[in-house]
């Protein structure tokens, strides 16, 4: 659905974007991770076509975006982190505005209208004028009406910013359901709890470079390889001469203890070389647990934190 | 019929009708529009009534006399509406682009990939629903004028008709302009036009009547006027036919001209600016120029630039055919109008030729010459966005600033034609008149008959003018073009060309005249003299005026006047290869930054 190959943009001096490649196939969900000032909103803005890249090519549904941005734009629904709205008109003229402006047959809009409103929650509010809406709810409308064309792929920045946590639940709830709808979301965001909630893909993004991209599970596999995170619960008698065991060994990055528990961080993926050590020293092991790595560790781990 | 429909729709199914309409049929809006309208034509309608009834004021009670107090109130209410029309539609035509821009939602209408012909369309149709809430609130002093007696019907509703292509043509105008300009610069500049062909209008002048209604609808009074002949012009346009007069409808000839302007204008909300966006303003919204992270945000604001930038991304939702048939779409309108208003204003200059001297015939044409010159590199220029921009028709691609050198050059020759051959043409019309007249041909023409030698000798010195003023309009083209790749906006290209021809033409004149005419620096005089050779006016003063001042006089003497146009020559040139020189650095830099773009 959306492939970005070899892009660069940059912005006087500094290169906002590099040598770019992202594939996005249908009904994938991909959140697009990285710190601030990393590109992430200029990549999306180039890929909806409201910014021109410098080198590289982008094609949206077999579209190329440079050359044919008319039928991106009507392909596509993207939601900017930062949005206006007209003063004097209500939510119901807002929708209809833009149900026309998208192109929704005269027949078909009323009824588009008032099922995205009810989609997203809107409905009964129809007459409230959106200068009196909270952000979340201004947000709820935007959110509408880029659905009102029924685009194949959506594209939002940062759709939770400035959310309270119960807006950002029902975000997420509606993002799940469009997924589940089958439509193709690409999510820039910072809130990494929600991206891994929502999208099965992710693609991390810093100095305007693509540091990983792939599938939250098999990132999840690759990150575990190479620092796997193990806790054994052991006798206190044990501890000193376990740690002394284990400390020694060489698929051990690092390991401490905490208490009657003992932290180990390893390079292997099987740990069973570590039952076998405390086994053959006749170490009691009262339990044991190894620590999947969420996307934050992911992030923190392929990130270095710097800003372009 | 389903074609014409389809094509037909864009009007009546827009998003800004759709919002227009609920907008203006609003209760409170209509009220607002019933106490505006009772504030203009009430007091009107008061003080043509007095004037005309109560007042001796001798033509306006011969004319309501005449015309019957119904008919004189017709006219006053139709005018009145015109006025009335000639503020408030561009007023209400504009904020299409700017209201959404203030608002930070004109990328939301970019995104939704709405073609402008449809976002256009349907504020243009949207003013004819507020032309008809106008004509409701102008209803009472209908119903009294009528009530009066004597209102000719067929009049009325030929002032109606021609008041609502007068809306749609004032409508249509505006959008077209506000794609082009600011709106609310293009709001000033169509009611400033308009408002000033109204008034024109009133006049028993036919030429206003091409482009306001106002010629129409005031027409009673100007027949009320030559019946009692206190009106000796004629008022209308004639045509002359086997010695009989036909005089042409201002109606139609209104409905026709209006009707072609707006299909002109039409077109050119749908072509909209050249596209314009390059490295530096190719993201919605941002304008980064070389060097802009050092500088202060002051600085870096750039609203002019940001709008049309912002403005060329809506623009690239356009249908594809505009695309492919931009060149002609978008040369051949300018050139047609540029075209027209020079024939007309040469074909009217020699239409009375025979009212004026050689000499003053002779100056009029080199100066319509020169200021067609002039607007014509104004209109065909280009600035540092524009200048690079490609333009595709079959399987050619030009650039933009090509486009332009063609067409400039193409005017610039046919104006000196026109000037070179303006007297000829004059003398072939004044034997044309002679002889129609059956006078007896004298011997004027120094083509045909004997000639008289001062007379030839003055007219060779006049066309051996053309090519020099030709020269210089090549010169200003140059610059204007040298400066447009160096500047982001035309207009500041334009402004600066016109100071530096100003000073280059003046400043070293007018140092050297000050050196003539001061006694004490006199003697230095002869020593100067050099530097007046950049200003042509003193080649132009011993071609066309023998009765120099004295001091002039005296420059001319020291004979550096005569290297003014080997000056312009070699300056010209210098500019010429300088401004492609520009131009081709500028098409690197581009082709540069897009290398990647296919």
């Amino acid at each position: 659905m959306i492939q970005v190959a070899n892009l660069w943009k940059s912005y006087d001096r500094l290169v906002a974007v590099r040598e770019f490649d992202l594939e996005v196939e249908s009904s994938q969900t991909v959140g697009l991770i990285g710190p601030n000032g990393s590109g992430k909103t200029t990549l999306l803005r180039m890929i909806t076509t409201m910014a021109k890249p410098d080198r590289g090519s982008i094609h949206v549904c077999g579209h190329n975006a440079l050359l044919d941005p008319r039928s991106v734009r009507r392909k596509v629904a993207f939601m900017p982190s930062e949005f206006g709205f007209p003063q004097d008109a209500s939510i119901k003229e807002y929708m209809e505005f833009f149900a026309c402006a998208a192109g929704v047959p005269r027949r078909e809009r009323a009824r588009t209208v008032e099922e995205v409103m009810e989609l997203t929650d809107l409905k009964g509010r129809e007459e409230v004028f959106i200068r009196g809406l909270s952000t979340g709810n201004k947000q709820r409308v935007l959110l509408a009406k880029t659905l009102l064309s029924d685009p194949e792929i959506l594209i939002l920045d940062e759709p939770s910013s400035g959310l309270d946590p119960r807006a950002r639940s029902e975000v997420r709830a509606l993002l799940k359901e469009l997924a589940s709808m089958g439509k193709t979301i690409l999510i820039s965001s910072h809130i990494l709890a929600d991206i891994e909630d929502i999208c099965s893909h992710v693609c991390i993004i810093e100095q305007g470079r693509r540091i990983t991209a792939g599938p939250i599970d098999e990132l999840r596999k690759g990150f575990r390889s190479a620092h796997k995170i193990v806790h054994l619960k052991l006798n206190e008698a044990d501890i000193d001469k376990a740690i002394g065991l284990l400390s020694h060994l060489e698929e051990v990055v690092e390991c401490d203890r905490e208490g009657c528990v003992v932290h180990l961080s390893s390079l292997q993926e099987n740990s069973n070389f570590i039952l076998r050590t405390l086994i053959e020293a006749d170490i009691e092991i009262l339990g044991m647990s190894e620590e999947l790595p969420d996307l934050e560790d992911i992030f923190l781990e392929t990130t270095k934190g710097v800003v372009s | 019929m389903k074609v014409l429909a389809r094509k037909l729709e864009v009007f009546w199914d827009s998003p800004n009708l759709v919002r227009d309409i609920g907008s203006l049929l609003s209760a409170w809006r209509i009220g607002m529009w019933f106490c505006l309208l009772n504030m203009v034509l009430g007091p009107l309608m008061a003080i043509m009534i007095y004037m005309g009834s109560i007042e001796n004021e001798e033509p306006f009670v011969q004319i309501s006399q005449q015309l019957g107090l119904g008919q004189y109130l017709a006219v006053t209410l139709m005018l009145g509406l015109c006025g009335v029309l000639t503020v408030l539609i561009p007023l209400r035509a504009s904020g299409l682009f700017e209201g959404p821009r203030w608002a930070k939602f004109f990328d939301q209408i970019v995104l939704s990939g709405i073609s402008p012909e449809r976002y256009l369309a349907g504020r243009i149709a949207s003013q004819n629903i507020f032309f008809v809430v106008i004509l409701l609130a102008s209803m009472p002093y209908a119903v009294f004028g009528l009530s009066m007696g004597g209102t000719k019907f067929s009049y009325v509703a030929g002032s109606l008709f021609a008041l609502c292509v007068y809306a749609n043509l004032l409508s249509v105008a505006t959008v077209a302009m506000g794609a082009l300009f600011h709106e609310t610069a293009a709001v000033l500049i169509t009611v400033s036009i308009a408002a000033a062909l109204f008034v024109f209008g009133l006049f028993p002048i036919a030429l206003p009547g091409l482009f306001t209604p106002a010629h129409y609808i005031i027409e009673p009074f100007h027949q009320v006027m030559r019946s009692a002949e206190q009106l000796q012009a004629s008022y209308k346009f004639v045509i002359n036919y086997n010695g009989a007069a036909y005089p042409l409808s201002s109606l139609l000839l209104f409905v026709l001209n209006g009707g072609l302007l707006g299909l002109i204008c039409f077109l050119f909300c749908l072509l909209g600016p050249v596209h314009c966006l390059v490295r530096e303003n190719s993201t919605f919204g941002e304008v980064v120029m070389p060097g802009d992270t050092r500088r202060k945000r002051l600085f870096r604001m750039r609203f002019v630039l940001r709008r049309r930038s912002e403005v060329a991304f809506f623009y690239e939702n356009r249908n594809p055919l505009l695309t492919r048939w931009e060149v002609p779409l978008r040369y051949a309108p300018v050139c047609a109008l540029l075209g027209t208003s020079l024939f007309l204003t040469f074909g009217v200059a020699h239409y009375y030729s025979h009212e004026t001297s050689l000499q003053e015939f002779a100056a009029i044409n080199l100066t319509l010459m020169c200021t067609g010159i002039v607007v014509a590199a104004f209109a065909f220029c280009s600035d540092r966005m524009t200048e690079t921009t490609e333009m595709r028709f079959g399987r050619f691609t030009f650039t933009k600033g090509a486009l332009d050198t063609v067409a400039f050059l193409f005017f610039a020759m046919a104006l000196c034609a026109i000037g070179y051959w303006g007297i000829d043409l004059r003398e072939a019309s004044e034997l044309r008149v002679q002889r129609s007249l059956g006078t007896e041909v004298e011997a004027f023409s120094w083509l045909i008959s004997s000639p008289d030698k001062s007379q030839l000798a003055y007219v060779m010195k006049v066309n051996g003018l053309c090519p020099f003023f030709l020269i210089l309009g090549l010169e200003i083209y140059a610059m204007i073009r040298l400066l447009g790749c160096q500047f982001w906006e035309r207009s500041s290209a334009v402004f600066v060309t016109f100071i530096f021809i100003l000073a280059l033409f003046g400043v070293p004149l007018g140092a050297t005249m000050v050196f003539f005419s001061h006694q004490d620096l006199r003697p230095f005089a002869q020593s100067v003299a050099f530097l007046s050779v950049p200003s042509p006016i003193p080649l132009i003063m011993t071609t066309v005026d023998d009765q120099v001042g004295v001091e002039m006089g005296r420059l001319i003497d020291t004979g550096w006047y005569q290297l003014t146009p080997l000056f312009h020559v070699l300056f010209g040139l210098t500019l010429a290869g300088w401004a492609v020189f520009c131009h081709r650095k500028l098409k690197e830099s581009r082709s540069e930054s897009a290398e990647g773009h296919t």
